[in-house]
């Protein structure tokens, strides 16, 4: 066999000619698209308590030493989008790469690929009147209800889901102006297996479980300026962490456990959306979701809903984040999200239409309230917080911009902060926080940006921050964050 | 002196010129005070060939990407024992726990498992260099990254292909590549996806000739290769390093091939592969040299009634502990896993295989029209398949073990975009003993965008029939859990497109 054929068995049935065999030609077309990014940033740092004998001097951190949201995202690297297809079925494949060597950042960090991240075959029939499909199977994550114009927005989308299987997509035209959506997909996220070391290139994984999911959409979308769309998903996690571990007998104590301390147990993760967006020229885009997460022994969940609130990762990351880290991964929480994009030109402009290639003011503002209305944890009962943000641009020359990006966010503290990474209760590093103390982290990202020409995709941008904490997150005198941060940065997308 | 006097004629010329040339044609480019960012890391090449050259300026080099990508989701359904409270009787777990280990005997590729691979073709008709990105597993849809299913660069090699000026078909490769030998299919590794004979994995050469002799063509193979590196002495198996195997050396592969090819209408070929080791820097040197010798045989039969193929190999392991993954029999890979699965703990590595394998392929309206059909309508294709070993060793608990798996599929691709098929497969770890036996018996309904698409997107059910004594691997690293139930149905639904 040739070395280029793939190491796998014929394809079922043996139906369709093989890897190997000759190909017919037809309507075949390549595509390489991707983005190409890096950014660092080095904090400021102050000068800890009781610094040892010698001392002396400012300390500069990369990355920066600091808590809260970034105007960027942090690291180097680039991904691939490669596809190869016809109008009727195309496969993609999306690879990332990331600087992983030490050459670059001082150690080699094997996480950051060179990995496939995703790959899918997307199948879009011939439309059936006015009903068009598309059908997406493979390896994917997908994303839902972001209050932003496309989807994602300064605080993200509410929903994503991964993992391997399907997605069905259909559209239906009931008035040339009315048009009605419907989005169902199953997913199924392999487990990790139950006596899994966890590594530092694996810092994110809960062993023994794995989870599937299936989400639905509905949405309907009026003279393509109103649009109404509801979300559902619902993860299932099988707990197959033994109680027999270790013995060979059910041991009472159980001793693997779950990330909250809790015994193996079959949970569930359910999301609730709704969302609405207006997009009209010429005051822009304004969007609003509304959600409700339920969870129910969610420490067995894996990560099949990927992003909830605030770019969450997976179950326990929302657990952990909003229901509090001692609970035990039961509760409820709702929360609000809105954003608002315009561009001041095409405002003074209309009627005229603009069309990017001028000076312009783009202005986009948002805000997400949370609240956790169910919890074990004491210290989040009744918890709720915020996030505000604001992203402006004013695009003084084809290559030229300035640039301020602010955000902040607000929310209940848990009851202790471990310090250097302590554990356990039974140590000195651990600050107990005083009830009712808030975690709060606010920054203002002054910036210059340069492109390459009014509407290009590419950018580089150096951006100084000016970061503000509550005690409850600048709480380790010994380690104190930078509160100065200066960041350069740049991307192209192609 | 009159040489001389021309050599510095022509470096007179060449200063002469060169101010002329610069200002004619000024460079509007930045000079360049270093290398770019993109200048490889690697020594030059001599002569030294600038990377950054645009392919445009240079001769009829063209890019050419092919593919393939096999997506399944697959579900176990499994029954708990004993089941914790708050935990269901009935776990859906992914991946299911099933006697499909890729590397041993019991694999029948029934159950699709993930693989994704991109070649990147770069060259012309005389030289071209290949690079194939591989993995096991795509990280978002994975539940945490392993670092050994990202494959990265699989392969990576040049071919040269010197048919013009040999006179005959005459084709060169040097680099990293995958060579597999005993393939079932027409054109792939067969519904095992297993070559019968063996398969490398080194970094070296191959050289394929063939001789045209009126409808018969002679072939003929040759190659040579090591692995790239070892597991240094000291290493810890660990997840992040596959629990490599620090006792394995250096091991070399050197293979020969012959054949025969009547039209397109049987081939004929012999098969000698050996792979050795003769290493001091294993654990205390005192690791012996080993080897696996594989001497075969296969024969194609392609024509109106199908396509046939029957293929025989020996394998001969000498001290095969120390031979490493070079070369792979039956998807074991070097003497561990072929002392694992085969020669047993307490041969040393010594004894020795003897393998056969059949498949026969038919296309029922092929059969019936010959020529006339073209494959695009309905038809029913009938596989037939299996594969035997019998061991030698010297451990007498493994000695005189007789491994079977035979197999049927049947397949009604009744509309352009539908079909449906049957499998089923028997696999006996000891064909003398029926504990050790399993079935599995796979329902398929599958989807397509025509009747002759590279796609295919397929909805499967397997009940797998298992003896007292068939047992799955759990945990990390997989190791075989007699404890364990292993799951008795799984589900799949999976996409599959080749380019």
């Amino acid at each position: 066999m040739s070395p280029a054929a793939p190491p796998v068995a014929a394809t079922p049935g043996g139906r369709a000619p093989s890897f190997g065999a000759p190909a017919p030609d037809g309507e075949w077309s390549f595509r390489i698209g991707g983005r190409i990014a890096g950014w660092e940033s080095f904090g400021i740092g102050r000068r800890p308590a009781n610094p040892p004998a010698g001392y002396s001097g400012t300390a500069l951190h990369i990355p920066s030493f600091t808590q809260g949201r970034q105007p960027f995202f942090a690291g180097a690297g680039a991904t691939l989008q490669l596809q190869y297809g016809n109008p009727i079925i195309t496969a993609y494949a999306v690879y990332y790469g990331r600087f992983n060597g030490p050459q670059d950042q001082g150690y080699f960090t094997p996480a950051n690929g060179p990995s496939f991240g995703q790959a899918y075959l997307q199948v879009t029939p011939e439309p059936l009147g006015a009903l068009r499909m598309l059908f997406r199977v493979g390896a994917f994550t997908e994303a839902y209800s972001g209050p932003g114009q496309w989807g994602w927005g300064i605080f993200g989308p509410m929903l994503a889901v991964r993992g391997f299987g399907e997605t069905s997509n259909f559209d239906y035209d009931v008035t040339p102006d009315l048009r009605l959506s419907f989005v169902h997909g199953v997913l199924a996220v392999p487990g990790v297996p139950t006596n899994f070391v966890r590594g530092d290139y694996n810092a994110w994984i809960e062993p023994g479980v794995s989870d599937y999911l299936q989400h639905a959409h509905l949405g309907l979308t009026y003279q393509n300026q109103y649009a109404f769309r509801l979300h559902y998903a619902s993860a299932h996690g099988t707990d197959e962490r033994p109680c027999t571990a270790f013995t060979g007998v059910t041991n009472p104590d159980c001793p693997i456990l779950t990330a909250l301390n809790t015994r193996p147990h079959d949970g569930r993760f359910d999301t609730f959306l709704a969302e609405a967006h207006l997009t009209k020229d010429p005051i822009g885009q304004a969007g609003i979701a509304l959600g409700l997460w339920n969870f129910d022994h969610a420490a067995s969940v894996g990560d099949g809903i990927w992003w909830g609130l605030d770019w969450t990762q997976g179950a326990r990351d929302m657990v952990t984040k909003f229901l509090g880290p001692n609970t035990s991964g039961t509760g409820k929480v709702v929360a609000i999200s809105a954003e608002y994009d315009t561009s001041l030109a095409r405002l003074l402009w209309y009627p005229r239409n603009f069309d990017g290639n001028g000076p312009d003011l783009r202005i986009a503002v948002a805000a997400e309230v949370f609240r956790t209305i169910e919890t074990d944890d004491p210290s989040y009962v009744d918890g709720s917080g915020y996030y505000i943000g604001t992203e402006l641009e004013y695009r003084a020359l084809s290559w030229l911009s300035f640039t301020l990006q602010g955000y902040g966010e607000s929310r209940v503290a848990p009851r202790y902060v471990f310090l250097n990474d302590a554990t356990t209760l039974n140590t000195s590093d651990v600050v107990i926080m005083t009830p009712g103390t808030r975690w709060e982290a606010f920054s203002v990202n002054p910036g210059i940006r340069f492109h390459s020409d009014w509407s290009s995709t590419d950018s580089i941008q150096i951006i100084y921050g000016r970061r503000f904490y509550s005690s409850a997150v600048d709480n380790n005198p010994a380690e104190p964050l930078d509160r100065d941060v200066l960041t350069l940065g740049g991307y192209l997308q192609f | 002196m009159r040489r001389g006097l021309q050599t510095c004629a022509i470096l007179a010329c060449l200063a002469a010129s060169a101010p002329a040339l610069a200002q004619e044609t000024p460079d509007a480019n930045l000079s360049r005070l270093g290398l770019t960012a993109g200048e490889p890391l690697v020594p030059s090449a001599l002569p030294s060939i600038p990377f950054g050259v645009r392919p445009s300026e240079s001769k009829d080099f063209v890019l050419d990407f092919h593919g393939y990508l096999l997506l399944p989701m697959v579900l176990g359904v499994h029954d708990r024992p004993n089941p914790e409270p708050g935990q269901s009787g009935t776990a859906l777990h992914s991946p299911p726990e099933i006697p499909q280990y890729l590397r041993g005997f019991e694999y029948t590729a029934a159950i699709p498992n993930a693989w994704g691979q991109l070649n990147f073709t770069y060259g012309n008709s005389v030289l071209s260099a290949t690079t194939i990105l591989a993995a096991e597993s795509f990280t978002d849809g994975a539940g945490y990254y392993d670092p050994t299913k990202q494959l990265g660069v699989s392969d990576a090699f040049l071919t040269f292909n010197l048919s013009k000026p040999v006179g005959i078909p005459f084709e060169v490769n040097v680099g990293a590549m995958t060579g597999r030998f005993g393939a079932m299919g027409s054109y792939d590794a067969g519904r095992y996806g297993t070559p019968l004979i063996a398969r490398t994995n080194t970094i070296g050469e191959t050289i394929l000739a063939a001789v045209p002799a009126g409808r018969f063509r002679f072939l003929v193979e040759q190659g040579w290769g090591g692995q790239f590196a070892r597991p240094p002495v000291g290493l810890v198996p660990a997840g992040w390093n596959d629990f490599s195997n620090p006792n394995v050396g250096a091991t070399f592969v050197a293979h020969l091939h012959a054949g025969v090819a009547y039209c397109k209408v049987a081939e004929l070929g012999l098969h000698y592969l050996t792979a050795w080791t003769q290493d001091d820097l294993t654990p205390g040197g005192l690791v012996p040299d080993g080897r696996i010798s594989v001497y075969g045989a296969d024969a194609h039969l392609s024509g109106r009634l199908g396509h046939l193929f029957l293929g025989v190999a020996r394998t001969q392991a000498s001290n095969a502990g120390s031979v490493s993954g070079a070369i792979e029999v039956l998807n074991a890979q070097g003497g561990p896993d072929l002392i694992a699965g085969y020669l047993g703990p307490n041969s040393n590595g010594n004894g020795a295989l003897t393998t056969f394998g059949v498949q026969y392929d038919l296309s029922v309206a092929h059969a019936l029209y010959y020529q006339n059909y073209k494959g695009h309508s309905a038809d029913v294709l009938v596989s037939l398949f299996g594969i035997g070993t019998k061991v030698e060793s010297h451990d007498p608990q493994f000695d005189g073990v007789f491994k079977l798996k035979v197999g049927a599929e049947v397949t009604y691709d009744f509309l352009s975009w539908m079909g449906v098929s049957e499998r089923f497969d028997h696999v006996r770890l000891n064909a003398s003993d029926d504990t050790q036996a399993f079935s599995i018996f796979s329902s398929r309904i599958f989807l397509h965008t025509s009747w002759l698409a590279r796609d295919e997107f397929a909805l499967q059910w397997s009940y797998f029939a298992d003896g007292a004594a068939v047992y799955v691997r759990t945990g990390y690293p997989p190791t075989i859990d007699p404890t364990y139930n292993p799951d008795l149905n799984v589900l799949s639904l999976s996409g599959t497109f080749w380019w």
